[in-house]
């Protein structure tokens, strides 16, 4: 009996001992060794106008997991990770932005990037607008479905490590940042808050401006120009902000006739369209560029149309190319990106009329400077006037 | 390392009585022996809180009784955030007015006592008004007080017991905060607490696996 006794006794002992309580720690123990405290304050100057949301993405270097936070606070963040390294991107998006552009690829940093929508979904959209009234177009793009510079922006690191644990602090308090910095956003050494990974972040504008500017002879006898430009990036890498290598074509709907007076001085027709760029050596598959076409149909007054075909890719892709280049320089030194001054600006043509008369030797074409010459058709044509269509006349109607 | 030392001491000190009071034999009497009864108990309140409990109850002559009292419920959800987790060891002495000279009788009737106990526990659970999980976790308690109730023996197996306690408890505690979805335990602060007042309610159902008597038949005691 006794001896029974003694094993009961003893294997209750043992149940007893190996019982044991979850391990209780302190606000330092748990955030500053075993979790990740990041604080970003978030400089969206870059922009047009602030933004009504914003996206921020870690990626964990050990668990290979994506952490994704959307929040309308887009001046501040402040987030708690598992303790680990990372990779991060962060761009403006709420969910009521940007209806004509895709971002997509967030299964890791490397492949995040915004694209344009294809040309049915813009069609549609502005079909909705239309009908609904409100044709007054969707933030990145303007009225006419254009792109809209300075309206999207992103940084990002590709590596955030985790600082060096401070000493002698309140929770909450103290602390550094360590984090190298390879596109987007600087970095706030020396910060006196105190997280293990915070700073502040500055977003670079993603959207280029291209300005289109054609001189033309005999502009004074068209009604209209409309065009469109091949060979654009579809979209921009979020994380290491290179445009796509898959390219579309633009339209550029929106052009201001600067006719002349004179028959004998070109007028000019410029154009502005906001671009993801054009795909550079370093996202290229291979090293010929798509060609950037530019294809213009002028309509003229007596409503036949005219079309020129102007091949733009070796002035948009070396002036692109050297920008980029440098706005690449610029982020890797941690210093402000060109922001919605990025631009590209086009010339084709010159502003002196070419010597002869070329119009009648040369019509719909171009001279030697590249200025196009369009034909005479004044005089011609099917006019309709009614006269006092614009004189507001008042009626009060009794029911 | 102190609640295992803590845990080796309880044990030690209640298994003795286990050993002292374990057979007694009345050699006197050829016919008969008396035994020991044994009563095997569950406060079914406490299951019900699903805290798991067991007694043991030895006799000790005719009028006392002297219990051990064993609370170990050790409970954890999936999420780490509903805890019930306790090991409570203690020791009561028990005085019948009735009396029993009998195996019906046995360990039955109105008793007053004494009982003391202790142990260490970590209970958690959602607070409504923080709406967030916070917990208790005791480095020690120690509870000490009177009883007294009431053993119906319906039986001269089975019996049903009521009983309540007045006393003294003593805690140190460590208050704590489950923070990152119950993957860590955040010191909120840590202090002690004495408390007087109930110390226990209890309705248990009791087995006697022990005979007060044995009859000696064909030379083998039953």
């Amino acid at each position: 009996m006794h001896i029974r006794l003694a094993f009961v006794a003893l294997a209750a002992l043992c149940a007893v001992s190996s019982c044991e309580f979850r391990r209780i720690m302190t606000y330092d123990e748990i955030y500053l060794d075993h979790m990740c405290v990041v604080d970003y304050d978030i400089d969206w100057s870059q922009l047009n106008e602030a933004p009504s949301g914003m996206t921020i993405i870690f990626y964990g270097c050990d668990d290979q997991k994506s952490y994704s936070f959307h929040t309308n606070t887009v001046n501040h963040f402040h987030a708690v990770l598992p303790d680990q390294d990372y990779q991060m991107i962060c761009f403006n998006q709420s969910e009521s932005e940007f209806a004509l552009l895709n971002f997509s690829g967030f299964d890791s940093f490397y492949t995040a990037e915004v694209n344009m929508k294809p040309d049915a979904e813009n069609l549609l959209h502005d079909m909705l607008n239309y009908i609904n009234g409100k044709n007054d177009g969707t933030r990145g793009f303007n009225a006419s479905g254009s792109l809209q510079p300075g309206s999207l922006a992103s940084a990002s690191f590709s590596s955030v490590k985790k600082g060096t644990k401070p000493t002698g602090v309140a929770p909450m308090g103290g602390g550094t940042m360590q984090g190298s910095t390879t596109t987007g956003g600087t970095t706030a050494g020396g910060t006196s808050r105190g997280f293990n990974a915070s700073g502040s972040l500055q977003p670079g504008n993603l959207v280029s401006n291209l300005t289109i500017a054609i001189h033309v002879v005999g502009l004074k006898y068209a009604l209209n120009v409309r065009g469109t430009l091949d060979g654009l990036s579809a979209g921009r890498s979020l994380a290491t902000k290179f445009p796509s290598a898959t390219t579309v074509n633009q339209s550029l709907p929106n052009w201001n006739i600067d006719a002349s007076d004179s028959d004998d001085e070109p007028g000019v027709i410029t154009t502005s369209v906001g671009t993801f760029g054009v795909p550079v050596s370093g996202s290229r598959a291979d090293g010929d560029p798509d060609p950037n076409i530019l294809n213009l149909v002028f309509t003229m007054n007596d409503y036949s149309e005219v079309n020129f075909t102007v091949n733009l890719t070796e002035e948009i892709h070396e002036q692109y190319e050297e920008i980029f280049e440098e706005e690449q320089e610029r982020e890797v030194n941690g210093e402000t990106g060109q922001g919605p001054n990025l631009e590209i600006n086009i010339e084709v043509g010159t502003e002196t009329r070419p010597s002869g008369d070329p119009l009648d030797d040369n019509p719909d074409g171009t001279d030697s400077n590249g200025t196009l010459i369009l034909h005479r058709t004044e005089g011609s044509g099917f006019h309709i006037g009614v006269d006092g269509w614009d004189d507001e006349v008042i009626h009060h109607i009794e029911f | 390392m102190k609640y295992k030392v803590l845990t080796i001491v309880l044990t030690a000190v209640f298994a003795v009585p286990s050993f002292l009071f374990a057979q007694k034999k009345n050699v006197e009497e050829p016919s008969l022996l008396r035994q020991t009864p044994f009563a095997v108990k569950t406060n079914i309140l406490y299951d019900e809180a699903s805290f798991v409990n067991f007694s043991v109850e030895a006799g000790l002559g005719s009028n006392w009784g002297v219990q051990f009292d064993a609370i170990c419920p050790w409970w954890k959800d999936d999420d780490n955030l509903r805890v019930t987790q306790m090991i409570n060891l203690g020791l009561e002495g028990r005085y019948y007015w009735r009396g029993w000279t009998d195996n019906s009788r046995a360990i039955s009737g109105p008793y007053v006592g004494a009982m003391v106990s202790g142990g260490i526990y970590d209970l958690c659970r959602r607070s409504s008004s923080k709406n967030k999980y916070r917990g208790f976790q005791g480095d020690y308690f120690f509870m000490g007080g009177i009883t007294c109730g009431y053993v119906w023996a319906p039986s001269p197996w089975w019996r049903l017991e009521a009983s309540a306690g007045l006393g003294a408890m003593q805690t140190a505690y460590t208050h704590y905060d489950m923070v990152e979805n119950g993957q860590y335990l955040m010191l909120h602060n840590e202090g002690t607490y004495t408390y007087f007042g109930p110390t226990k309610i209890n309705f248990s159902i009791a087995w006697l696996f022990s005979q007060c008597w044995q009859q000696k038949k064909k030379g083998v005691w039953r």
